[in-house]
């Protein structure tokens, strides 16, 4: 397969971060992949790749997709928020369903994670990132489902 | 080949930090390792794949380690199911699992 680029568009609207600035050490050490978080302005959750979904937790705060492109990324909402057990988390999509980036996937009630103590931080990661390289992020304010905050050149293989 | 099984304790199930965590200690080793748990198997050094089973409080888990490590593979991650995994430290038998 020839090498791709793959841009992740902004899963949330607010200001990116890196992975390091979760208050999560799975996600800040890099145990789980390479990737961006948003520290969220509001509730609405956009899909960041054109793909499919692979799994959703019942817990409705992850969700694992793969992209077109064969790469495969978790989106994460939030720190601990498998604790509200699905409060606060309205999914739009299902497991199996194909998703164009910027769809709108799912609402999140931030307000009510934040009054549970909990960050609403969002974080989409590439959970195989022996199989990109070239990785660059665009730091700063994104719009959620426009903006790209992460690019990197997709060498493994695997397409759909 | 080395099988065991483990029961989750985790009240949260296969959730992304114990995945991702369960993944990275499985790719110390060379072994192959799969995971088994309603009906569908994962690879373990997957962090998607083994979210990808479903698997939540009470599931059983059964682990088959195949390569030429597979003796300290399968040791060391049914050390990590056992230890580190559960959050509490509190073994739940059948009984709670059922409550």
């Amino acid at each position: 397969m020839k090498n791709k680029i793959e841009c992740l568009i902004a899963p949330c609207t607010g200001k990116t971060v890196p992975l390091s600035a979760v208050p999560d050490e799975v996600f800040a050490n890099g145990i789980l992949g390479e990737g961006i978080a948003i520290e969220p302005a509001d509730g609405k959750v956009f899909a960041p790749v054109d793909g499919i979904i692979t799994s959703v937790t019942d817990s409705r705060h992850a969700l694992t997709l793969m992209s077109a492109n064969g790469t495969d990324l978790l989106l994460h909402i939030g720190v601990d928020t498998v604790s509200l057990a699905g409060e606060g988390f309205c999914l739009h999509v299902a497991l199996g369903d194909r998703i164009k980036a910027g769809q709108p996937i799912a609402d999140v009630d931030i307000a009510l994670i934040r009054s549970r103590g909990l960050s609403a931080i969002c974080s989409i990661v590439v959970t195989e990132p022996d199989k990109i390289e070239n990785i660059e992020y665009h730091p700063g304010d994104c719009i959620g489902g426009k903006d790209a905050v992460m690019c990197y050149t997709v060498t493994g293989k695997g397409a759909l | 080949m080395k099988e065991f099984t483990y029961t989750i304790v985790d009240k949260d199930g296969m959730h992304a930090r114990p995945a991702g965590r369960l993944a990275m200690c499985a790719k110390q080793f060379a072994s192959d390792i799969r995971v088994t748990a309603n009906g569908k198997t994962a690879d373990g050094k997957r962090l998607i794949s083994l979210m990808m089973l479903g698997a939540v409080l009470g599931t059983t888990l059964t682990f088959s380690v195949t390569g030429e490590d597979e003796e300290k593979a399968a040791l060391e991650v049914e050390r990590f199911c056992r230890t580190q995994w559960n959050p509490t430290g509190v073994v739940l038998n059948d009984e709670t699992l059922e409550n």
